[in-house]
């Protein structure tokens, strides 16, 4: 591989999908122009779509996973490059580890998404491809930025190609779930972009200081040095007001969660995968990036309302799930349900916490299009999701009963599957807070593996109620390899996580370092804790921790 | 701690069951290949095998070292998180120490011998969802969880042993998912199962945070037993809301360990999913019933005394728990007429007396009580699995009698169990376990009310023998019932292998009382035995219990011998006074006990239905949350806070105009979507870096 590629990894990575796009839709055009067709026909889209997507897959894992250090702190492979100098938006991205897993699964999903769209779309499959790979240069611009406005850029990015995914090719309400998308992200998007002007300030939009930059980042101690007054505890209290609504409206935090709903369940079934796995969590990944360090003492502070929300979250969200008919809904209410254990993981500012969230995210990502790969395979048999159409399903098709077996147990965090690790991390934090914390957590896990353990017998178990369940063909070997490629990678965490918390942990550990150093208040150290009272001193008691590890880290 | 070579065989005991299941489940869950009957059991047969050798091997090589010293086998890092006190790291740690060599020669041995049994009945099976592979493929993975629960030093790891021990329970308890009816209460015992799973995870969470602020989380389960000087002392504050204050953490942790034990070892008031289970095949109810799923929770207990040493009033739930599901399982199975059920509430009341032997500190009593109840109660299900086979898969016990005359080796097997059970004569590992139980109820640690425990668990043997000699009279004596399909002289012994394993575990179940005969009762039967409870020294043998000491002196040793002997008395005359008027009434009387149950028609309808612990699970917890979910959530608070509030509002005003405008995007061209991606994107980075300037 040339050299240059090696220098300029991210942006290839980052540009090649949406390049890829552009570059077919010059060839159209030129085709339409020229050639007495009109224009190149939706194979070559669909081809051009799997190679350039399988491509930026190997390349990332080529030269972003194997070449990432997992002992060197910060940001890695980071490239910096003015852009528009004279508002000090510049090119600056690189990757971490907190990213690093995200833009592997969203790289590594496109290609499966494609895949199963060339059998499942059936009009205009050019405008498919183009809109995922758009979408794809989007997301991975959100993972990678380091600018406050790329990193706008790429969330509008995302926006359209979402929009016209669900509203094109997505289910009979399909209209509806649009707009209501595109309202609560047109919303957010107004928020996000108020609020960003408003920490910049006038004075560029890089997060953190760039390599030899001149201006010290948003996110940067520094920063604080001169204008402290500026982030003390009421304009963190209205920024976090702002961010949380632009990012708590992309995360469906309970109530604000009906959109997702039917975003997800209206998208057309190849693209409700990479929605759900990688689209729908953004926003958490914006809390996490943007949230924590900006107003780290409001987070402090209004600590048991935001733990108390992401607890409802996993409560409603998987006692809903059992109330639902249709498997399309089930899957939503789950991310919902998980989703909560995100965001607890997020406000328990806990190293567990944060590391189980990265994990959490990326078990979610693959389990759910692993359940959606499955729910597609049978709505494609039988035209209906519904629940109550099914049951009996391992005898006519054992595979499916298997794989979906295997995909179940992994969303309800069964050790050995990756679920269970993301899952475990969040409660010890959530027991590190409180005692009674961990254990609505602990009621919300258990709340989940039932309902899906009674939808699972539900719909493959049982008789074969249904005469028109009696003959249907178990899924072919293109549907197998998609989801061995989804369920061996949870299977592989499951067992030997240890690869992905080795090259989360340091960064996150940097992260809460950065989130520590601009608190306005200083934490309470762990001795100053009475013993007896472990609920609050052990939340104090964890965050302290934080520091003096991050510090101590700093300092070797 | 010297590793030799040997230290890393002890991986090899659960891998290899896991390996045959991992061949079967690829070759059937993803290639649709089935081998045959024969080479399938082959395949896990050899891979069980194989792992009992090594536990065997592993045993001689304990048996050899010093002091007792424990072999480990560290393989490797699983999960490690967060740095200073707070950094828990999860190893793959195996400990193989005397209580983990008991617990492994047990279920290695004893399902190798489910495994042989299955070998010879599975392929009698007529159902379209039968599958020996299948059946193997899942023996195997529970086999290898329970192999890996006994053996993992760590606390996180033995959690997840126990849960993915949980899902295999589903499955082989669900194996004829064909019908609902079996995979119905199959997922209830998932369910059930989950609740311990949580519970279980609940107690080691508290536990770690508690420890993280006094110098951190230490590692492995030795190191929390080493630790339990300070566990012992500490408190976590009770929620605000409920009245505030601060509860010692060992009661809390030891409170949450117990859930977890009575939702595995079906205790009341959870027992009813046992009953319920069991539309399963044979094979899979002697795997469950023994050596896996019940068999678990003896062993956490016994593995965490050290907790439940420093929590009275949990210590005297769990005593009382069991003592009381002793005596109602006992009393239920005495009305039942499905063998499979009244089996079932056998193993629950018998497992009772292990949580009480637990309770009372004589962890050694428990783990010989678990192990004599493995062999008795696999040894009562094969046997009643032949008589069922024999009446054509009927299992209602008022259509057998008289079978005796046709299954003379299975009538002797029986005999043997129910002698071990029934515990009146000193014959067999059951009688001595039992004497075990009712001493260490008796004078064992001091609960609250004792004198009363040790009655009810006394009237609990009473009940066992009355209910252990219907269940043999009711099949191989008195008049036939068999139904007119069968043909008197179709009815047969097994074949070999079902015949072999159940004469192996018979003479088990007479050899076992060797092991761990009371002192007592071998200076009675023996001259000149020293230290005639082996199980017990080896048991106490272990490194660790020196230093924290409170197994290492045993209570109910040092008991005065009048007084022991008082409470064995007892127990055999108890014994006998349920057996001999149940042996008369029968033989003799029986219209007198049909009388009785015409009178008290409604206790005998209570008694049936097992005062219906089954479905109330289901309809006390399941039917209020999807009612909940459902009624209350979906159409009101959901409706209300979606539709009304949140988005009709905006939605529908946004959604009216722009209704026209998305209908004239769908035209399907890919150049006006681009154009219009383009246009919006450049509109975005104009419109901030305007704002910018600004």
């Amino acid at each position: 591989m040339p050299a240059f590629v090696d220098d300029h990894v991210l942006r290839i990575v980052i540009g090649l999908p949406a390049a890829t796009a552009l570059l077919l839709l010059g060839v159209n055009a030129l085709v339409v122009a020229l050639l007495p067709f009109r224009g190149l026909p939706d194979r070559v889209w669909g081809a051009a779509g799997i190679a350039a997507s399988g491509l930026t897959f190997a390349l990332a894992v080529r030269s972003v996973l194997l070449a990432f250090d997992p002992e060197q702190i910060g940001h890695q492979l980071v490239e910096h490059v003015p852009w528009i100098p004279s508002v000090g938006v510049s090119w600056f991205v690189g990757v971490d580890g907190i990213s690093l897993f995200l833009v592997l699964l969203t790289t590594g999903l496109v290609p499966l998404t494609l895949i199963t769209a060339w059998h499942q779309i059936d009009r205009a499959l050019r405008s498919f491809v183009f809109c995922v790979l758009v979408l794809e240069t989007g997301l991975l611009g959100v993972f990678l930025a380091l600018d406050a406005a790329l990193f706008f850029v790429s969330w509008q990015l995302t926006l359209l190609p979402v929009f016209l995914l669900i509203g094109i090719w997505g289910g009979s309400r399909r209209v509806r779930a649009a707009m209501r998308f595109m309202v609560v992200w047109g919303l957010s998007s107004a928020l996000l972009l108020l609020a960003l002007l408003a920490v910049s300030d006038g004075g560029g939009f890089a997060l953190v200081t760039p390599p030899g930059g001149t201006a010290p980042g948003l996110l940067d101690s520094a920063t604080l040095a001169g204008g402290s007054a500026a982030f003390g505890f009421v304009d963190q209290a209205w920024l976090f007001v702002a961010l949380l609504a632009a990012f708590g409206l992309t995360v469906p935090i309970v109530p604000l969660h009906g959109w997702l709903l039917d975003a997800e369940s209206e998208a057309p079934m190849a693209a409700a995968a990479l929605l759900t796995a990688v689209g729908f969590k953004v926003g958490a990944y914006g809390l996490l990036r943007l949230v924590l360090p900006l107003c780290p003492d409001v987070v402090d502070e209004w600590g048991a309302p935001l733990l108390a929300l992401s607890l409802v979250t996993i409560v409603y969200g998987s006692l809903l799930a059992a109330a639902q008919a249709d498997l399309r809904r089930l899957v939503a209410w789950w991310t919902v349900a998980q989703l909560g254990f995100v965001l607890l993981g997020i406000f328990s500012l806990q190293v567990h916490g944060l590391v189980g969230v990265v994990v959490a995210m990326l078990s979610h990502g693959l389990t759910a299009s692993a359940l959606l790969v499955l729910v597609g395979a049978i709505a494609d048999r039988r035209g209906t999701v519904e629940i109550s159409a099914f049951g009996g399903l391992a005898r006519p098709m054992p595979v499916f009963a298997a794989l979906f077996g295997l995909a179940m147990l992994s969303a309800m965090g069964t050790p050995a599957l990756a679920g269970f690790v993301g899952d475990l991390l969040i409660v010890l934090a959530g027991f590190g807070i409180a005692a009674s914390v961990g254990i609505a957590a602990l009621v919300g896990w258990v709340l989940g593996a039932a309902t899906l353990a009674w939808v699972y017998r539900r719909v493959a178990l049982g008789p074969v109620a249904n005469p028109e369940n009696r003959g249907l063909i178990d899924l072919g070997w293109r549907e197998r390899g998609i989801l061995l490629a989804l369920l061996v990678p949870l299977l592989w965490i499951g067992v030997h996580p240890n690869p992905v918390l080795r090259r989360v942990e340091p960064s996150v550990l940097e992260w809460m370092r950065l989130i520590d150093e601009r608190r306005v208040e200083v934490p309470t150290p762990i001795e100053g804790a009475a013993p007896g009272e472990p609920m609050r001193g052990g939340e104090a008691g964890g965050r302290a921790f934080g520091a003096r590890e991050a510090s101590a880290e700093r300092d070797a | 701690m010297t590793e030799g070579v040997t230290d890393s065989w002890v991986r090899l005991i659960p891998a290899l069951p896991l390996l045959g299941a991992v061949v079967h489940g690829v070759m059937i869950g993803l290639f649709r290949r089935s081998l045959s009957s024969r080479a399938a059991a082959f395949v896990t047969l050899a891979s069980v095998g194989a792992a009992f050798l090594f536990v065997l091997l592993t045993f001689a090589e304990l048996l050899g070292r010093p002091g007792g010293a424990a072999v480990i086998d560290r393989v490797g890092t699983w999960i490690g998180a967060g740095v200073g006190p707070r950094a828990l790291v999860v190893d793959w740690a195996l400990r193989f120490d005397p209580l983990a060599a008991v617990m492994c020669l047990l279920v290695s041995g004893g399902g190798l011998l489910a495994l042989v049994y299955a070998g010879g009945v599975l392929h009698q099976d007529t159902r379209d969802d039968r599958g020996e592979q299948r059946f193997f493929a899942l023996a195997g993975l529970a086999l290898s969880a329970m192999l890996l629960l006994v053996l993992a030093d760590d606390a996180v790891l033995l959690v997840a042993a126990w849960s993915v021990l949980g899902v295999a329970t589903w499955w082989l308890l669900g194996f004829w998912y064909g019908d609902d009816a079996h995979a119905r209460p199959a997922m209830l015992a998932f369910v059930v199962g989950r609740v311990g799973d949580a519970a279980l995870l609940g107690a080691f969470a508290m536990i770690f945070q508690a420890l993280a602020e006094h110098g951190g989380i230490p590692a492995g389960l030795q190191g929390l037993r080493a630790a339990q000087p300070v566990l012992a002392t500490l408190v976590v504050a009770w929620p605000e809301v409920l009245g505030g204050g601060a509860v010692p953490l060992a009661e809390v942790a030891s409170g949450l360990v117990l859930l977890a034990m009575v939702t595995k070892a079906a205790q009341l008031p959870l027992s009813g999913w046992l009953a319920e289970a069991v539309e399963a095949p044979t094979p899979a109810l002697v795997l469950v019933h023994t050596v896996l799923t019940v068999a678990a929770p003896v062993y956490v207990g016994a593995r965490l005394a050290f907790l439940f040493g420093a929590a009275p009033i949990a210590t005297a739930t769990a005593a009382w728990i069991g003592a009381t599901t002793a005596l109602v399982g006992a009393w239920v199975a005495c009305a039942q007429v499905d063998v499979y059920r009244l089996l079932a509430w056998s193993t629950a009341s018998q497992l009772g007396y292990a949580l009480v032997a637990l309770a009372a500190a004589a962890e050694s009593a428990a783990i010989f009580q678990l192990l004599a109840h493995a062999l008795h109660k696999g040894l009562l299900f094969m046997a009643m699995g032949a008589a069922v086979a024999a009446i054509g898969g009927e299992r209602d016990i008022r259509l057998m009698g008289n079978l005796g005359n046709r299954l003379w080796r299975t009538r002797i097997d029986t005999w043997v169990a129910a002698l071990s059970i029934g515990g009146a004569l000193p014959l067999t590992a059951g009688f001595f376990a039992l004497q075990q139980v009712v001493v260490a109820a008796g004078a064992g640690r001091a609960i609250p009310g004792q004198a009363a425990l040790t009655w009810v668990v006394l009237l609990a043997v009473s009940l066992t023998a009355f209910g252990i000699v219907r269940l043999i009279h009711e099949t191989f004596y008195g008049d036939t019932r068999i139904p007119a399909s069968v043909r008197w002289e179709d009815i047969e012994d097994p074949g070999r292998p079902v015949v072999w394993s159940m004469g192996v575990m018979a003479m088990a179940a007479v050899a076992g009382a060797l092991i761990s005969m009371p002192q007592i009762w071998a200076d009675l039967l023996f001259t000149d035995v020293e230290n005639a409870n082996s199980l017990r020294h080896f048991l106490a043998e272990a490194p660790a219990d020196a230093e924290v000491g409170e197994t290492a002196a045993v209570p109910s040793e040092g008991v005065d011998p009048a007084l022991r002997w008082l409470l064995a008395g007892r127990a055999v005359s108890m014994a006998l006074l349920g057996a001999l008027p149940a042996t008369w009434l029968y033989v003799y009387r029986r219209s007198w006990l049909d009388a009785a149950a015409g009178r008290l028609r409604w206790l005998h309808r209570a008694l049936l239905a097992g005062f219906g612990l089954g479905p109330a699970l289901g309809r006390l917890v399941g039917t209020p949350s999807l009612w909940l979910a459902e009624r209350v959530l979906a159409r009101r608070v959901e409706v209300a806070l979606i539709e009304g509030v949140t988005l009709r509002g905006s939605a529908s005003a946004v959604q009216r105009i722009a209704n026209a405008w998305v209908r004239r995007l769908q035209s399907g061209s890919a150049l006006q979507y681009a154009a219009t991606a383009a246009v919006a994107t450049v509109a975005a980075i104009l419109l901030l870096s305007r704002a910018g300037r600004g």
